[in-house]
């Protein structure tokens, strides 16, 4: 009976377009899982997040959040959720970000703010943050301060709708380890549409498609099954020097070709083959998981 | 020829796209309308002033034309404070004929769906009122009208070059036309100081004149309608470029 | 009640964000007096044709304007981010105040102040304070009006909360809140100049006839007896008004649907 979320047969059709509905999606979240919801644009994770969290009604089927309905009890559950919108923020653009914590906290009945501060400078340099307007922060910084911000209540579900969309490795790297690093009570939701984005941080991964579940299960399920990748070398002559015959390589423009790989596990050997042999000026890898895991889903 | 087609459809098609626009504009229409000639069927009927049946008109052919005229200030401050003006400024055409082009398109979409509502309000409670010869004027007399009130539009935004309280200078426009455009209080009822302080100033000509050369239609005030239309364009232009000159170079160095 | 303790963090967190925009706050101030001194000039005009209008002299007229200006003044400070509801559904800011543990119309309220308000609710108190001591007014009665006005916002509110909530069903494509302007501008003037309709829906069904007409009316014709009565009646008419516009409001709510991204 301690389901954080128990969702059962959620039906949800928009008028006229069949982007972003659901159809008949079950599933229960127990406490201190870790789930990443994956699914191409427009397969309807953020539909079904909007219902988890009671700002949306489905137009069938149940949904419990905390064992309550959502869109009754909202107030109550909003104590206890933290949530990231990829592209919608919090904060008050103008002024500084450490004004608007102090609202958060107000909002929430956050007793220390600066102890949650605290917590979070080891992973951030918060410090350059704080004081400066939200406007003057880059992207990266931005979303730091905007996922420090829903955590500054420390709620118990958190919900990270696309986190990682639009930032550079370096923040996506602290960001992921701060959010693995996170206390083993706390339920983490995580949907983006790139699967090595929610790698390092879920357990477990249901995805979506077009509406439907076509996966739940472990990590570490997916990760057996076999994916080719592409990599995109660009190099410094027009002529790509591979001692292995066994690489499909597509001459796209001047000095850039596109190798494909059978298996993900064989890039490292094709890189050190190729930087053996080549200049090279960059390096693209392009696994496509997501869209080969779908389609070979459906045909089984 | 086509530059000028297709700004002024794109105009007319921003409105018609947005369908609660035929509503909201309705209702502002209709709510005006009822409180000056409520207010102003009192005034009437108790001051010395006759023929108040056409005071009336006046009054409803002022506030269509004030209803029709473009709200251009928060649009140029929007282009301005979002950065879209370097585009613009960059078309082989002058921006303020292309603004132009567009609101014009914007307010014929107005005009379709206000004019019937308002000369249906005329026909029915104030029948034989307008002439043939009024409607005529009410149409070959609306270009230069429109330009004019453009102008003085274009005036007043050219101002957010140098402020971001857009609300402020639009609060002092509705002021000061509230006063001094006759489509609140009719000019030939004001005091008569300061009916010559309305008659030298530009506001009246793009709104209340309009409607009084309506129902009064004579050559002398048709020509006393068009000549200072024609002035006050020119005149506010230039005033417009000097500002908008100092601003655009203010905007440039600061690098928004 | 949570809300009233957030009252001052969210004061302080709206101070902040004033203080950035100062330069623009005076033009602001400008404006709200220019157009103050223009709205009584025209007034003046008006009295210029005729000695009164429905029984009101001009002195009695501009205490009507400053208590009608008074209560719409009030209806700025605290409801203006109404008028923003539609924006709030089209970019998703109305999806943030959903996701917080604090009533949804209070976090509009509180999103932000208007500073020009301040300014027209000064400028409401001054006209009001000038026609008292001209009309050699009881300081009772004008206590009483200014107590009156702050109930009366709650129609204005009433009228743009409904506006705004057509916004949760057309996803902030129909917002229909800036309707509160047009029947300010009613309810600056005397009931009874309106035709029979309009009089009746003034009165009981959308009540903005309660916020200056009737009760000036009566305390101008020194009908004491029934100007308190009827101070009571139209608080009561507007708590009563404003608690059927949220539950529009709340039922709206329900029925709105995200626009997703």
């Amino acid at each position: 009976m301690n389901h954080i979320i128990q969702v059962e047969d959620i039906v949800k059709k928009y008028p006229k377009v069949e982007y972003n509905s659901l159809d008949k999606v079950s599933f229960v979240i127990e406490k201190g899982e870790r789930v990443g919801i994956v699914g191409l644009n427009g397969a309807g994770k953020s539909t079904l997040l909007k219902i988890i969290m009671g700002i949306l009604n489905p137009s069938e089927g149940t949904v419990k959040t905390f064992g309550k309905n959502p869109m009754h009890n909202r107030k109550q559950i909003a104590g206890k959720l933290g949530v990231v919108f990829g592209q919608r923020t919090q904060l008050q653009w103008d002024i500084p970000v450490i004004d608007s914590y102090e609202l958060l906290g107000s909002i929430y009945g956050t007793a220390n703010i600066d102890e949650r501060i605290n917590y979070f400078e080891k992973y951030f340099y918060l410090e350059k943050i704080l004081n400066k307007p939200v406007r003057s922060l880059s992207l990266g910084q931005k979303m730091i301060a905007e996922f420090v911000g829903i955590m500054i209540h420390d709620p118990e579900l958190i919900i990270l709708d696309e986190p990682t969309i639009g930032l550079d490795l370096e923040i996506k790297k602290k960001m992921i380890d701060s959010i693995k690093n996170l206390d083993i009570s706390k339920t983490i939701i995580f949907t983006s549409h790139i699967l090595e984005d929610i790698y390092d941080v879920c357990d477990r991964v249901i995805i979506i498609n077009k509406g439907k579940k076509v996966f739940d299960g472990s990590m570490r399920e997916i990760d057996r099954s076999s994916t080719p990748a592409k990599v995109i070398v660009t190099i410094d002559n027009d002529e790509l020097f591979l001692s292995s015959e066994s690489y499909v390589v597509r001459h796209i423009n001047y000095g850039i070709f596109e190798v494909e790989i059978n298996q993900v596990t064989e890039i490292s050997q094709f890189l050190q083959e190729v930087t053996r042999q080549n200049t090279i000026l960059n390096l693209e890898i392009k696994t496509e998981k997501l869209e080969r895991l779908i389609k070979s889903l459906q045909e089984q | 020829m086509k530059f000028i087609f297709y700004s002024v459809r794109n105009g007319f098609r921003t409105f018609m796209c947005q369908k609660n626009n035929f509503m909201i504009y309705w209702i502002n229409n209709l709510f005006s309308i009822l409180l000056v000639v409520f207010l102003w069927q009192q005034i009437l009927k108790y001051s010395s002033a006759n023929q108040s049946n056409s005071q009336i008109v006046y009054l409803i052919l002022a506030q269509m034309i004030l209803a029709i005229t473009p709200e251009i200030i928060y649009r140029y401050s929007q282009l301005i404070q979002s950065g879209d003006i370097a585009y613009k400024l960059l078309l082989p055409v002058k921006f303020e004929f292309w603004l132009l082009l567009d609101t014009l398109g914007y307010s014929l979409a107005k005009l379709l769906i206000i004019f019937p509502l308002d000369m249906g309000i005329v026909f029915i409670f104030f029948p034989g009122s307008l002439s043939i010869m009024s409607g005529l004027l009410l149409l070959l007399l609306f270009p230069m009208t429109f330009v004019l009130g453009f102008t003085i539009e274009l005036l007043f935004s050219s101002v957010t070059l140098f402020t971001y309280s857009v609300w402020g200078i639009n609060t002092i426009k509705s002021a000061v036309l509230m006063v001094l455009s006759g489509a609140y209080f009719p000019v030939s009822l004001l005091p008569s100081a300061m009916k010559k302080f309305v008659s030298v100033l530009p506001f009246s000509y793009a709104y209340g004149q309009y409607a009084e050369v309506i129902i009064t239609p004579t050559v002398a005030n048709v020509s006393l309608l068009v000549i200072p239309q024609i002035i006050w364009t020119i005149i506010l232009y230039w005033f417009y470029v000097m500002i908008s000159r100092v601003g655009f170079k203010q905007f440039v160095t600061q690098g928004g | 009640m949570k809300e009233l303790k957030l009252i001052i963090p969210f004061f302080k967190y709206n101070f902040k964000r004033l203080q950035i925009y100062d330069k623009d706050f005076y033009l602001g101030i400008v404006g709200l007096i220019i157009e103050n001194i223009l709205n009584l000039l025209m007034l003046f005009f008006i009295y210029t044709l005729i000695p009164s209008l429905d029984g009101f002299t001009f002195n009695e007229m501009l205490l009507l304007y400053g208590v009608a200006s008074l209560s719409f003044a009030i209806w700025r400070c605290l409801f203006i981010n109404t008028l923003n509801v539609g924006s709030m559904v089209r970019y998703g800011r109305l999806d943030t105040f959903l996701l917080r543990p604090i009533n949804v119309l209070y976090q509009v309220m509180m999103d932000g102040f208007d500073d020009d308000a301040w300014g027209d609710l000064v400028f409401a108190l001054l006209v009001i304070g000038y026609t008292a001591v001209t009309q050699s007014i009881n300081i009772v009665w004008v206590i009483l009006l200014i107590i009156l006005s702050i109930f009366t916002s709650l129609i204005f509110a009433g009228i743009s909360i409904v506006g705004s909530s057509l916004s949760f069903i057309t996803q902030g494509i129909a917002d229909f809140s800036q309707i509160v302007y047009n029947f300010f501008q009613f309810a600056k003037y005397p009931i009874n100049i309106f035709g029979g309709g309009m009089k009746f829906v003034f009165t009981f069904v959308i009540p903005i006839g309660w916020v200056a007409a009737i009760p000036v009316k009566l305390l101008i014709n020194h009908n004491i007896r029934s100007f308190a009565f009827m101070l009571i009646v139209a608080c009561g008419i507007s708590v009563i008004f404003f608690w059927i516009t949220t539950k529009i409001w709340n039922f709206m709510l329900t029925k709105y649907v995200s626009t997703g991204s």
